[in-house]
């Protein structure tokens, strides 16, 4: 019974309240909830002293009015001043952005999208400037088809993350990322192996506009290192296998895969043919690969002992990072390791 | 020459105008905020501290602090003022820790003489000055929900925004602590 009542007195109390605080006389609030006056006058008649209380509290002093007002006003002041000399920098400018109004929100949106945006395809058109046909080719083939697309090179310089591969006077830099394998004669090698001099066939295998795979396959271990000036002497064939980046699927390029025991991926219409769609673009070569003992490069199953951030990283880098990146900085010596520069076109 | 009549300043009247100006430092959105809270401030802080130099100190920092403070202020529809008063709240807790600390003056009892100050200047000297010691006792939820409900006129709304709690929760301490009021203006 308490239970019920009490809730419903609460309202009513809280009725009361809003009533005197709006100034109607006590009677009139109790009149009008005679059921529970006996139990509302004590309180209501404390809440109205309350109510009450303010006009005993003095009225603060026209100077000590006048001087929280300027110190109030200051503060403004020097807030406005901090805040500005924080917008004079960049940063200051980000950080502000959340509280800044939509428009300047929308407004900085789209700087950034022409920033990077811009950059992306300035990068682009460098490279195809610097570079024509066979580096346009390779981009667009690896960006918007699926086939294999592939670079080879030699050595130049190494680090845990990057090989440097240079060809006719140019360097190719390509990323080594957790599903990189590093194969020799069909067979996974040690990364010891790969050292600056040795000729390498970068393989790149993309699917839906995502790396899937790459493969540094190292054609001749133990080779002297080959001046990065000096192109190959096969410069002169733009049509041999062995100097020209493939720029979309080539069966003569897949055949020659085959020589290392590992098949690049094959084309789509393939895949269907074989009836394994679903798999990675070189699924097909992972039965074959495996019948050898040679472990296959999947981006999505790195076979080495990685941690799981290393996986989560790798997976990352898997959907956005291309094979090979360009910058337009021309190769010289110094270069070594530094210089990524343009895709070597088959002169 | 004739001289230029003085800019009239604008008034803001939704919340989110004023929430969005005091945000953007403008002085005129400031000057309003203080013209109209800076005597319920002021009372507020009286009637918690009992000492009309405290409620002159923390009314006077209140303001200052909510300058320095509106970089983390986010208008979320509550009354501006709902987050004035949790920082009057929190100056006056201050206030009266370090009261308590440096042992001046008992926690939440008025200095005599400001009670006596109090006294001369309230019409109906003897019952507030008894109401604000009364207050001055009550636990501080109760204290603070009877001050915003019934000097300051807050909805429950308004009263279970500022204490972080519901509105059901907002009547039933408000009912508990009248009572507890009524026992001490009755004791």
């Amino acid at each position: 019974m308490t239970t019920r009542t009490r809730p419903a007195f609460e309202d009513v109390l809280d009725e009361c309240l809003a009533r005197l605080v709006a100034g109607e006389p006590l009677d009139g609030v109790l009149l009008a909830h005679r059921e529970h006056a006996v139990e509302l006058l004590p309180v209501l008649r404390a809440a109205q002293m309350t109510v009450r209380a303010p006009a005993g509290a003095p009225t603060p002093a026209p100077a000590r009015r006048a001087k929280a007002l300027g110190a109030l006003l200051a503060a403004v002041d020097a807030q406005q001043g901090k805040r500005e000399r924080r917008r004079d920098t960049l940063w200051g400018w980000i950080v502000e952005l959340p509280r800044r109004p939509r428009p300047y929100q929308a407004l900085a949106g789209l700087a950034a999208a022409m920033i990077f945006g811009g950059a992306a395809v300035g990068a682009t058109a460098a490279a195809g400037g610097s570079a024509p046909g066979p580096v346009r080719d390779f981009f667009l083939g690896s960006r918007f088809v699926g086939f294999p697309v592939e670079v080879r090179g030699t050595v130049l310089s190494l680090s845990l993350d990057r090989v440097v591969v240079a060809r006719d006077g140019q360097t190719t830099e390509v990323r080594l990322t957790d599903g990189t394998r590093i194969l020799a004669g069909g067979q996974v090698a040690p990364a010891g192996l790969l050292q600056p001099g040795a000729n390498v066939r970068v393989e790149a295998v993309m699917r839906d506009d995502a790396l899937v795979a790459t493969k540094v396959h190292i054609e001749q271990s133990g080779a002297p290192p080959a001046s990065p000036v000096e192109p190959p002497a096969t410069s002169g064939a733009p049509d041999a296998p062995s100097q020209r980046i493939a720029p979309l699927f080539d069966p003569t390029q897949t055949r020659e895969g085959d020589d290392d025991g590992v098949e690049p991926a094959e084309p789509p219409e393939q895949h269907g043919q074989q009836g394994d769609g679903d798999e990675p673009a070189d699924g097909a070569d992972d039965h074959g690969d495996d019948a050898h003992g040679v472990a296959t490069a999947q981006a999505g199953e790195p076979e080495r002992e990685d941690t799981p951030e290393a996986e989560d990283e790798h997976h990352e880098d898997a959907a956005q990072t291309p094979v090979a990146s360009r910058t337009a900085v021309p190769r010289t010596p110094e270069h070594e390791g530094g210089g990524a520069e343009t895709q070597g076109s088959p002169d | 020459m004739l001289a230029q009549p003085a800019p009239v300043a604008r008034r803001y009247e939704r919340e989110d105008e004023l929430a969005a100006a005091l945000s953007a430092l403008e002085p005129g959105a400031w000057r309003q905020l203080f013209e109209e809270n800076y005597e319920r401030v002021y009372n507020y802080a009286f009637i918690r501290t009992g000492n009309a130099a405290d409620a002159d100190d923390i009314a006077s920092t209140v303001f200052v602090e909510a300058v320095k403070g509106i970089g983390r202020y986010q208008y979320r529809g509550s009354p501006v003022v709902a987050w004035l008063f949790r920082i009057a709240h929190n100056e006056t807790v201050d206030v009266l820790k370090r009261r308590q600390r440096t042992g001046a003056q008992p926690l939440d009892a008025p200095a005599i003489s400001d009670r006596l100050r109090a006294r001369d200047v309230i019409s109906h000297a003897d019952e507030r000055a008894d109401v604000a010691e009364a207050l001055g006792r009550l636990r501080p939820e109760h204290r603070d929900v009877l001050l915003l409900r019934l000097v300051e006129g807050r909805s429950v709304r308004d009263v279970a925004e500022l204490l972080g709690k519901t509105e059901g929760a907002v009547k039933v301490l408000q009912m508990r602590a009248l009572r507890a009021l009524k026992d001490r203006l009755a004791g």
